[in-house]
């Protein structure tokens, strides 16, 4: 399967030095998901959570509801480990937080034909490098499927091919 | 005989990122503009984004590598390493799938005045080709045979910034 690098373009509205409190994973309903959401579909760490009264911690990737609902098959329970997040004052469900996996057998310095011989199947948003938090990969099945909702603010770089690294001039 | 510097050509070729900080080296190329939405290309010269890794456990390496430190494929450095081998402060081999990238640091040469191209090309010493003639710089300073040569083997992502011309100047 094709690997694309994934990023979000323009601002992270709505998510930029915010701070949500976190719950256990409830799957967005078709009514919640329908409306429209004010906060960015996509974006990295830009806000943080509050694990406790007194303790806050750096937020990984943020799924708002309509993202969350065409994407939580995408989203692996296991490796993504995907908890809601809501306001601080009004505990309103704003979106999800959602961690990029760690492919599990693989080594940390992989090239692409090891990552995708060792990804388990259910996982479709991962980290290339297990060390190296900002390099994000994503399958060609959640490329489609942004272009299918057309999610915009998105931005996926071909990578990997199936069979070789896209981009290679020098030979 | 003309005197270029040396800079990656980043319009069209992808930034790397030295992944780790120790040996084997690996490497990774980044996209970094949020507007870009083609994918650029990987060249036979890198512009290195964040060398930062090297820094963390090796001091020696801190004071002579910046993001414009030559950095170049296994083509490149095989073309160009008669050139730059004898003239070479460090080489250091970076892996990125099933091939090698190469950091070379290169020599700084003592000069009289080093921001006065005319006297570096008058002190500069017969066969160099490829040098820095000021601490203070990262990346290198080749000659025009330096420049033919790669232009020769066909290398890419290379932009040669022209510097002097000692035939323009008769």
């Amino acid at each position: 399967m094709k690997i694309y690098s994934i990023d979000y373009k323009n601002n992270a509205r709505g998510i930029y030095y915010a701070v949500f409190n976190p719950g256990p994973f409830v799957p967005p309903t078709q009514e919640q998901a329908e409306q429209k959401s004010q906060y960015i579909h996509f974006c990295g760490p830009a806000f943080d959570i509050q694990v406790s009264k007194e303790t806050k911690i750096k937020g990984e990737y943020f799924f708002n509801i309509p993202f969350m609902y065409a994407f939580q098959d995408l989203v692996s329970l296991e490796h993504n480990q995907p908890s809601c997040l809501y306001h601080q004052e009004t505990g309103e469900l704003v979106g999800y937080h959602v961690k990029p996996a760690i492919l599990p057998n693989c080594s940390e310095f992989p090239n692409y034909a090891e990552v995708e011989a060792t990804r388990p199947k259910d996982v479709h948003i991962f980290l290339k490098n297990r060390s190296v938090p900002g390099n994000v990969y994503v399958t060609e099945l959640f490329v489609e499927r942004i272009k299918q909702h057309h999610f915009t603010g998105i931005y996926c770089i071909p990578k990997w091919d199936g069979e070789r690294v896209i981009g290679l001039s020098y030979d | 005989m003309q005197l270029f510097t040396l800079h990656g050509d980043s319009d069209k070729y992808y930034y790397a990122k030295i992944l780790n900080s120790s040996a084997p080296y690996y490497l990774e190329f980044l996209d970094i503009s949020t507007t870009r939405t083609r994918p650029l290309k990987i060249g036979d010269y890198a512009y290195l984004l964040h060398s930062s890794n090297l820094e963390k456990e090796h001091k020696e390496f801190s004071s002579s590598i910046a993001g414009s430190t030559p950095t170049f494929s296994q083509k490149a450095f095989e073309c160009l390493k008669e050139l730059i081998l004898p003239q070479a402060e460090q080489v250091i081999e970076l892996h990125f799938e099933d091939r090698l990238f190469y950091v070379v640091v290169p020599n700084i040469l003592p000069f009289s005045d080093d921001l006065d191209w005319a006297c570096i090309y008058r002190e500069l010493p017969k066969g160099i080709h490829f040098f820095r003639e000021d601490p203070g710089v990262y990346r290198a300073a080749v000659t025009n045979t330096f420049r033919e040569l790669c232009l020769k083997n066909k290398l890419k992502g290379m932009d040669f910034v022209l510097k002097y011309d000692s035939e323009a100047q008769a």
